[in-house]
């Protein structure tokens, strides 16, 4: 309620510092409808907004003095002398009341039916209008001496109320692009004044230079706005939901003086509605389930924004039920944005984030407040326009946090300077995660996979592309280190090859023209210290140019991290005889031992073999496992425990890295199940069932 | 000069190959020697590139490509820099010309034998003692690349 009397009074000021001319302009040119038209709206606009904010006595004044001035512009009343006096008095009197206002925050208390009574005689037919007594003399009670307009209190209110003016937003981008130019013509100053030693220019350069940076770092705050112009809204939109869903929900908005750059805070306005409407709508519970968890019965909304480093952080928290991590998954799964087994692999947090992905929700009814399943991606995405990232955390029952990271401005951003094929380009610092050295030998190295390269980074499979051909620069020489700018784009990462990392530096970004925007590769353009021109590369948008961003490259870039059930496995290949085969986890075996099949013995219907001085249990792998005089075995040991027992084979074939995907096809006892190993579906041999037998023989 | 009463338009001429050309006087914002640009690849043909015109970002357009005229051995190149939607572009001709009046009256048609690319970025031609003179329409010469492959 402060500040829209703060707005108002500021308006106000402007708006009867206007009538006073107008008035008097008027006066003198009684016939100027459209002068007159200005004075009632005026008039009408303080009227409107004092009935709004329950201000009364005001209200009534200008209510009075606008029907006056109706008079005057249906052609009842001419505009004359005595009229616009009147008229004027109710204007001096606004002013008063207005001053108090401003001082008290409060309307002073007072009697105005004289003035009154001095306009409505103008409202009343024409004929009675000489009967009221228009001496001024009997006026003293409104007590508007022309001189308490000009107090210094007024004076000084109307300063105050008035240190702030409406600019373009033209002029502020040119202010920005002439401290641009400024910067520039400094460089070139800095690097002629750095030849000289001893120069007389030296120090004003030096000054210059301060000057410069301090000059760009004020027009840059011209361009900030509170982040609480965002959420001018929200108020009303968490009142009607409550209201609509019975709930009762209290929203606690914090840091709404912080500052960032008005496009920012144009960008954050969509995403946070939504989440807000989220919150309200889906987070919240009812007021008879708050009561049977043993909450208050009033659930919280709170929003909170602050600066952290060179980001703005908004928080948006609820107490609400916060999100079924399990039922996250099941969507997920059912709508077939991630398969089970990936799923299953995720950690509670990784779970938490399949929200934003397009065509999540998990609200199981559709509302007209929120819910239609697209949101939380759109969220993103628009977050992530303007360089910004969006991250969720919650606890079931306690309540869910969603956390935007924005950064302060669009205009300077810092940047990367590269160079491909003897041409500069900027890279965004805020995508780019890691750079890595790439030795000449090392690109062949690159795996394929449907003809996009990729980089093996620690765990992960990153989709690589070579910025000198995407942007067809040509002249790729083959043998040279380079490079390898590894980006997150979209969702997705992309890597990068470039020739040479140049320099790291802020700067100003600058949109590119139409004729150049079709080509979807660039995030804008800049100027170099230089004065030379740099394409700012847009990684996402290389990434959907390249084809690296289609689900297939997606998909293995978001699984491998979260898929260790995807690793590899040795598995050791054995033949049973009838040229069958089977495997086993070499991460089982202690040790293959040749045995002569004339040292096996039987003992009690169990196969025992004297090994390192004791009796090693032996079980054959099957029927057709068969002892020859003459010939050795192959036998594969294995510890459990103190004791080990052995499992005779036919022979050892091989040893291979496979990914293990058991499938449960022709279960028998001794065989866990079957998997494709090599190409060919094998059996996975139970070593637990072989080592009971053994250890029954040994019993029996 | 200007011998009737009738309109005159003040153009701007320049010479691209063979060919002179006239703009708007009033679509032009200067002339300067041709600098040198940073280029944006994927770009369309006729994009030469951008260059930096006091601070800010302006893009070059190469007039021998766009008006698909043979370019000649290097001369010394010029850069008619106009502005157009809020936008400038410097085009890159050969030789620029004098400032010329030349009388609404004496406008002529376009001939029915040129080809489509350039009726549709001439306005009118007008004959010099050395040749016709094609007038361009700015924002027909910068159209979106949509129109023209």
């Amino acid at each position: 309620m402060d500040d829209l009397l703060k707005d108002f009074l500021a308006e106000s000021a402007e708006n009867i510092a206007q009538l006073d001319h107008d008035l008097v302009e008027l006066e003198r040119d009684p016939s100027d409808t459209s002068l007159l038209n200005s004075i009632f709206r005026a008039i009408h606009t303080i009227k409107g907004t004092c009935g709004f904010l329950g201000l009364a006595r005001l209200e009534h004044v200008s209510h009075t003095a606008e029907s006056v001035l109706d008079q005057l512009r249906s052609g009842v009343l001419k505009a004359e002398p005595e009229v616009i006096s009147d008229v004027l008095r109710a204007v001096d009197l606004i002013k008063v009341i207005l001053v108090e206002l401003e001082s008290q925050r409060a309307e002073p208390v007072g009697d105005d039916s004289l003035l009154i009574g001095l306009l409505e005689q103008w409202i009343t037919p024409v004929a009675e209008q000489k009967a009221v007594n228009t001496d001024s003399a009997v006026l003293p009670a409104i007590a508007v001496e022309p001189g308490a307009l000009l107090s210094p209190s007024y004076a000084d209110q109307r300063q105050q109320i008035n240190s702030s003016l409406r600019v373009n937003i033209a002029l502020l981008d040119s202010l920005m692009n002439l401290a641009g130019e400024l910067v520039l013509n400094r460089n070139q100053l800095l690097e002629l004044a750095s030849k000289e030693e001893d120069s007389a220019i030296a120090m004003p350069v030096q000054q210059l230079n301060r000057i410069t940076a301090e000059l760009q770092s004020a027009i840059m705050k011209t361009r900030m706005q509170p982040v609480g112009s965002a959420w001018g809204k929200l108020p009303r939109i968490v009142r009607d939901i409550a209201r609509e869903t019975g709930k009762k929900i209290e929203l606690d908005m914090k840091g709404a003086a912080t500052e960032m750059d008005r496009q920012l805070v144009q960008a954050l306005q969509d995403p946070l509605t939504h989440m807000v409407r989220n919150s309200a709508d889906h987070g919240i519970e009812s007021v008879a389930s708050r009561r049977a968890q043993g909450k208050a019965a009033t659930g919280k909304i709170v929003l909170n924004a602050y600066h952290e480093g060179s980001h703005v952080i908004v928080e948006i928290r609820d107490d609400g039920k916060g999100i079924d991590v399990a039922e996250v998954r099941r969507t997920a799964i059912e709508r077939g944005i991630v398969s089970r087994e990936v799923a299953d692999t995720m950690s509670d947090c990784q779970a938490l984030r399949l929200i934003f992905e397009p065509g999540f929700s998990t609200a199981t009814e559709v509302t007209h407040i929120s819910g239609r399943g697209v949101g939380m991606d759109v969220v993103r995405s628009n977050i992530e326009r303007v360089g910004g990232a969006v991250d969720i955390a919650s606890t079931a029952g306690a309540g869910c946090t969603v956390c935007i990271r924005l950064p302060l401005t669009l205009a300077i951003i810092s940047s990367l300077i590269v160079r491909a094929s003897g041409e500069l380009f900027a890279f965004p610092q805020a995508s780019v995660l890691e750079l890595i050295h790439l030795a000449p030998g090392e690109m062949s190295d690159f795996d394929m996979l449907q003809n996009v390269r990729l980089f093996r980074l620690r765990e992960d499979l990153v989709p690589v592309v070579y910025l000198a051909d995407e942007l067809r620069l040509g002249g790729c020489e083959a043998d040279q280190v380079r490079t390898l700018v590894v980006c997150q784009a979209g969702r997705a990462r992309l890597g990068i090859v470039v020739d040479e990392v140049v320099d790291s530096q802020e700067i100003v970004v600058k949109p590119i023209g139409r004729l150049t925007r079709s080509v979807r590769c660039y995030a804008g353009c800049t100027i170099l210290g230089d004065g030379r021109v740099v394409m700012i590369i847009d990684p996402a948008a290389l990434a959907i140019r390249s084809g690296t961003d289609t689900a297939a490259v997606a998909q293995v870039a978001v699984e491998q991290p979260a898929a260790p059930a995807a690793k590899q496995d040795s598995l050791l290949l054995f033949g049973v005889g009838d040229d069958a085969v089977q495997a086993v986890p070499l991460s089982l075996v202690a040790r293959l031992e040749e045995i002569p099949a004339e040292r096996i013995e039987s003992t009690g219907g169990s196969l025992v073999v004297q090994y390192r001085g004791s009796l090693l249990p032996l079980v054959a792998a099957g029927p057709s496992v068969t002892f020859t005089s003459g010939r050795t075995n192959s036998v594969i040991v294995f510890n459990e425990g103190s004791s080990s027992f052995g499992i005779a084979v036919n022979d050892i074939r091989d040893i291979v890295d496979e990914v293990l995907n058991l499938e449960l096809i022709a279960v028998r006892p001794g065989i866990l199940g079957t998997a494709i190993i090599g190409g060919a579906a094998t059996e996975v041999l139970d070593v637990s069932y072989y080592m009971n037998r053994a250890r029954g023989g040994m019993v029996s | 000069m200007i011998a009737s009463a009738e309109s005159t338009d003040e153009v701007v001429t320049f010479r691209v190959g063979k060919q002179w050309f006239g703009l708007p006087v009033m679509a032009v914002q200067e002339v300067i020697d041709h600098q040198a640009t940073a280029r944006v690849p994927l770009a369309r043909s006729c994009v030469a590139g951008l260059l930096n015109l006091r601070g800010q970002v302006v893009t070059a357009i190469d007039m021998h490509d766009r008006m698909e005229i043979p370019a000649a051995a290097s001369e010394s190149l010029m850069d008619v820099v106009v502005s157009d939607g809020g936008e400038l572009f410097a085009l890159v001709v050969d030789e620029i010309g004098d400032v010329v009046a030349v009388p609404t009256h004496i406008l002529e048609r376009l001939p029915a034998s040129l080809d489509c690319l350039w009726a549709r970025i001439c306005t009118g031609v007008v004959r010099m003692d050395h040749g016709l003179l094609a007038l361009i329409d700015v924002a027909r010469l910068l159209d979106e690349p949509s129109t023209r492959p």
